[in-house]
């Protein structure tokens, strides 16, 4: 599939755009310098599961200056081809493998791994790799099961290596500012009483495969997989995932904790199968929260639907007496909002703290203009980012390991926000109200 | 040929545009899935080329002040490269890098005329890097990102064993088609209206359409800066490869002898342009593939 091969340009607009002065807007040149080059040793690294999660890490691994993958492992030759071409494409030749433990036995010189299994092998691919002497970046949820994202915690603490979970919010610049400034120094919001978030997706097919890549079946049996829908759709089901609330709502519920400094003393939820018929978890779920702040009590709500897009997308939203913080990933779905009666933001414009949409109505006078109908004043975060969403916080891991900071979301801290989605999953399957109390590990 | 055989629709909208594959096959469920795949592929090149989301990969660039540099990925250097490579085949009438002026009259402005010396960008292709040089460059991949994005999806499609299918972006201002819907036919692809209409049988080749009819004066001539003078509406017909998609938009620009010259240049290359006279006849240049007037 390639372009008509040119044989030249056009001789008089190539005239034209060769003469001085000219809208010469472009030019494509031969590499004249590389990007990140610099004396410090490559991190070495290795990427256990290319999936689709794993793909996303690998693209912003690539932009990351002195890391390089050098081994790659999936189950299904089909992707681990495909991401190793990738990588060969960007100049790294790696060693592909089907078995971690394979991975682990053969290469020796490496300095971290890079985790974007299913959930339910987060725990043992994790361990395994702290226990030989690796730093991990294991993708969120831990696990599915509270007992398997403890037994990480306690396999970073017995073997002193850095563990840090894939809630990458916490390093993205615009949350951080959100946070810290927004809220925390500022505290635009007021005293505040409620928060609400949701990731709602339209209906889908479930996940298929080109038919020549189905993976045999005696693999599939040998990690666990009934059949090639179960490994190619295992989000939906109990053995392998923890379904919606966890592969979506665990971004957006950590946020509700991480924002409010705290975990919530309890939830009362529901949620069923009510429209895929044939996935174990359920496609929808409503869930309540309390937060005891030391203001008074903050509700939140959060909803994750798979049957619907309706609802103005993903975003988390903290709302006060004074104002309403909405921000999502998608810097096109953060708003600012200020209460009519609220005090001037006018300060915290000035700071840099937030920007204004639209420049403020005057100060009331004698005189009113006769005019057409104003909006409301909305402001947005002051921050624009240049890198890819998990660059910031894969960052963060490498400049830990090089002890230049710290983890920004070590093992410990996720299990601690990470036990309030478990709880919320309990809720709906218990279909009552669950107490949370500080988890144990 | 071209004749009517049965086929499955699924649609998608990415990059401010529809999208449609039409399928012929008799295995739905695996339609729906090769579909899927194909649609999580469109996110995702919609998260890279989208210019109106500040967090996608050409927006990016667009920020950057001269002398800086942004690793991309893949998909972007190549749908970039292959801009640069139509932009300097086309003369400069293809120009990916109108975004400001663009956006000045879709304001309600004007742009300026001519537009003046403007920034440029610097390629790298072992690393991957764009380097902005002089001034900063606003991007528009316009056309020539739906169109890379039909050609990724085509890929996908013939991986998933489904070689017969349209595939169809912007309501048809991009199309391109695989194998015909059933053995010996092709698929029916109508260009312009009224007594000048025509059916163009396609197979493994792709159309792009551009012009005024539609969303008004929104092309306009890098050497000018105003908007584009010469066709009123233009079709180019080329092999997979995204250039038809650029190159119609190159047509609105070029004169006659230029679009000549064009063709020349770009083996298999076809182009139909119409002219704002009702009553004239569209002009073909270069290679049109087989096409029959549509029954009234």
């Amino acid at each position: 599939m390639n372009p008509p091969v040119p044989a030249s340009g056009l001789s008089r607009r190539r005239f034209l755009s060769g003469s001085a002065g000219a809208a010469l807007a472009l030019a494509a040149t031969p590499p004249l310098f590389s990007i990140g080059a610099s004396a410090e040793k490559p991190l070495r690294l290795a990427v256990i599961g290319f999936g689709a999660q794993g793909r996303v890490l690998v693209e912003a691994l690539l932009k990351v200056p002195d890391v390089r993958i050098v081994a790659l492992c999936d189950i299904w030759d089909y992707a681990r081809v495909y991401g190793e071409r990738l990588l060969k494409s960007n100049g790294l030749e790696v060693a592909g493998y089907r078995d971690v433990e394979e991975l682990l036995a053969k290469e020796k010189d490496l300095d971290a791994a890079i985790v974007a299994t299913p959930d339910v092998f987060h725990a043992p691919n994790t361990i395994a790799c702290l226990r030989a002497g690796l730093h991990v970046y294991c993708e969120k949820m831990m696990s599915n099961t509270v007992e398997g994202a403890r037994s990480m915690v306690q396999a970073m603490r017995e073997t002193g290596r850095l563990l840090q979970i894939g809630h990458q919010r916490r390093s993205n610049p615009r949350y951080l500012v959100a946070r810290d400034r927004l809220l925390g120094e500022a505290r635009l919001p007021g005293r505040i009483t409620a928060a609400q978030a949701q990731w709602n997706r339209a209906v889908s097919e479930d996940l298929g495969w080109p038919k020549k890549a189905a993976i045999p079946a005696d693999v599939l049996a040998h990690y666990g997989y009934p059949d090639m829908h179960t490994f190619r759709n295992w989000r939906w089901f109990k053995k392998f995932g923890g379904g919606p609330l966890s592969d979506l709502g665990a971004h957006q519920i950590d946020i509700f904790n991480w924002f409010l400094g705290r975990l919530p003393s309890t939830v009362v939820a529901s949620g069923g199968s009510d429209y895929y018929k044939n996935h174990e978890w359920f496609d929808n779920a409503m869930v309540v929260y309390e937060f005891p702040l030391a203001e008074g009590t903050a509700r939140a709500f959060y909803q994750v639907q798979t049957t619907t897009s309706s609802g103005g997308g993903y975003f988390e939203q903290f709302m006060g007496t004074e104002g309403t913080l909405r921000i999502s990933e998608n810097p096109s779905l953060t708003t600012i909002y200020r209460e009519a009666h609220a005090p001037s933001w006018e300060e915290w414009v000035r700071k840099n703290y937030l920007r204004a949409n639209a420049a403020p109505a005057p100060e009331p006078g004698a005189k009113v203009d006769a005019r057409e109908t104003a909006a409301l004043a909305t402001y947005r975060l002051p921050v624009v980012t240049n890198k890819a969403i998990h660059q910031y916080h894969l960052e963060n891991f490498f400049q830990a390991i090089r002890g230049r900071a710290k983890l920004n979301c070590p093992a410990d801290e996720a299990f601690h926000s990470e036990y309030a989605i478990f709880k919320a999953i309990e809720a709906v399957e218990t279909r009552r109200l669950v107490t949370i109390d500080e988890p144990v590990v | 040929m071209t004749a009517t055989a049965p086929f499955l629709i699924h649609r998608h909208e990415a990059m401010a545009a529809s999208f449609e594959l039409r399928l012929a096959t008799d295995d739905a469920r695996y339609a729906a899935q090769a579909a899927a795949a194909c649609f999580a592929r469109l996110d995702h090149l919609h998260a890279l080329l989208n210019r109106h989301d500040e967090a996608s990969e050409i927006s990016r660039l667009g920020r950057l002040a001269p002398g800086e540099t942004l690793r991309v990925e893949a998909d972007t250097f190549a749908c970039l490269r292959l801009a640069l490579e139509l932009h300097d085949l086309s003369g400069g009438a293809f120009d990916p890098a109108l975004a400001a002026p663009l956006d000045a009259r879709r304001g309600g402005g004007a742009s300026p005329s001519p537009l003046g010396p403007r920034g440029r960008l610097e390629l790298d292709p072992a690393a991957f890097t764009v380097r902005v040089l002089d001034a900063s460059v606003g991007l528009d991949l316009g056309a020539i990102g739906k169109g890379y994005a039909l050609d990724r999806l085509a890929e996908i499609l013939l991986e998933w064993e489904l070689p017969r299918a349209l595939l169809v972006a912007g309501e048809g201002s991009s199309v391109l088609a695989l194998d015909g819907p059933a053995e010996d036919l092709a698929w029916s692809v109508g260009i312009g209206e009224g007594f000048a209409a025509r059916e163009i049988a396609l197979v493994r080749h792709a159309v792009g359409a551009s012009g005024f009819a539609v969303r008004g004066a929104h092309i306009l001539d890098s050497l000018t800066g105003a908007p584009a003078a010469g066709a009123r509406r233009a079709w180019a017909l080329a092999p997979p490869g995204a250039a038809a998609h650029a190159l119609s938009t190159a047509a609105m620009v070029l004169s006659p002898d230029e679009i000549d010259e064009l063709c020349v240049a770009c083996p298999g290359l076809g182009v139909i342009t119409e002219s704002a006279d009702p009553d004239a006849a569209p002009r073909a240049y270069g290679v049109i593939p087989v096409s029959q007037p549509t029954p009234p």
